[in-house]
């Protein structure tokens, strides 16, 4: 691949990548190098690639491997019941998004579990179909499906919680109470 | 409500790009028809919109970009160190317990 061809691969891929390994890694440093590792071994061999197409999935089963063989902490997936999909969920009004930063979606993201994270921030990232999501985590088509559907509810859990939270920090000002209180 | 058109739906993304796609043809017009299913869709989408809008606004650490350029050039990522670091915080361990005077191993090898 040429140099032209690198810079827009980068240029195109580096941010979204970054985000998934933000995801995986919960760590800023880790995902820099996650990305930046990703992109050295392309450099290194993606001219093997017979289609160029293919180098968005390549990009993220890459750096899902290296996160895998290299930074994982936890070593079991939790069991996936497709019955836990018809659980009640907490409501979240989109307005209650306006209280929350690009930040603090990715922390409550990376508080689910990870069998359920990386298919979730990849399905977010909006750049691969649930076919391509398979591919990446090598994993069966109903296996992305049943872990979106569940990966999406431990995120409103976790959401409602960061979103209560936040509602619970902001004290009201009551001038009466604070003169009863200094009397 | 049909859990299974839920399930499919799950994968369904907002921005539109799934819409020619025929595995979601059958649960989209499940949803159509069947109210409760498609309010249930209707909120579903206007979360994962959230979602996938605030994710957007995470930006890389300035200086990224480049760093990855210059790697494309021969550069490995430099602080790679995971393996190193994990066996480095072993060996601190291993001193850590081998002078804690209250932990009883330690004791056990010091005085033995």
């Amino acid at each position: 691949v040429s140099a032209i061809d690198f810079d827009q691969l980068v240029d195109r891929y580096y941010q979204p990548l970054y985000r998934f390994a933000m995801s995986l890694a919960k760590n800023s440093e880790e995902a820099a190098d996650l990305t930046q590792q990703t992109f050295f071994l392309w450099a290194s061999k993606g001219h093997q690639l017979r289609d160029l197409t293919k180098s968005k999935s390549w990009l993220f089963t890459t750096l899902y491997r290296e996160f895998l063989s290299t930074y994982r902490h936890t070593s079991r997936f939790p069991h996936v019941e497709i019955e836990e999909v018809s659980q009640d969920l907490p409501t979240i009004a989109p307005s209650m998004f306006n209280d929350i930063d690009g930040n603090t979606v990715l922390v409550a993201m990376t508080q689910v579990d990870e069998v359920y994270r990386a298919p979730l921030v990849l399905f977010y990232l909006d750049d691969l179909s649930y076919k391509e999501i398979a591919d990446v985590l090598d994993v069966p088509i109903g296996t992305v499906m049943s872990r979106l559907a569940r990966g999406k509810a431990q995120l409103r859990d976790r959401l409602h919680e960061v979103c209560n939270t936040a509602a619970r920090k902001v004290v009201a000002f009551d001038p009466g109470a604070r003169q009863q209180t200094s009397a | 409500m049909n859990e299974e058109s839920k399930l499919i739906l799950s994968a369904y993304r907002p921005s539109g790009k799934d819409a020619d796609d025929p595995a979601f043809s059958e649960a989209l017009a499940v949803a159509s028809s069947d109210a409760a299913l498609g309010q249930w869709l209707a909120d579903q989408q206007a979360f994962d919109r959230e979602v996938a809008r605030k994710l957007a606004e995470v930006s890389a650490p300035a200086g990224l970009r480049e760093r990855i350029l210059a790697g494309g050039e021969g550069e490995p990522a430099t602080t790679m160190v995971a393996p190193a670091t994990a066996l480095d915080g072993c060996c601190r361990l291993g001193a850590a317990r081998m002078f804690d005077p209250v932990d009883p191993v330690a004791s056990e090898i010091r005085y033995r």
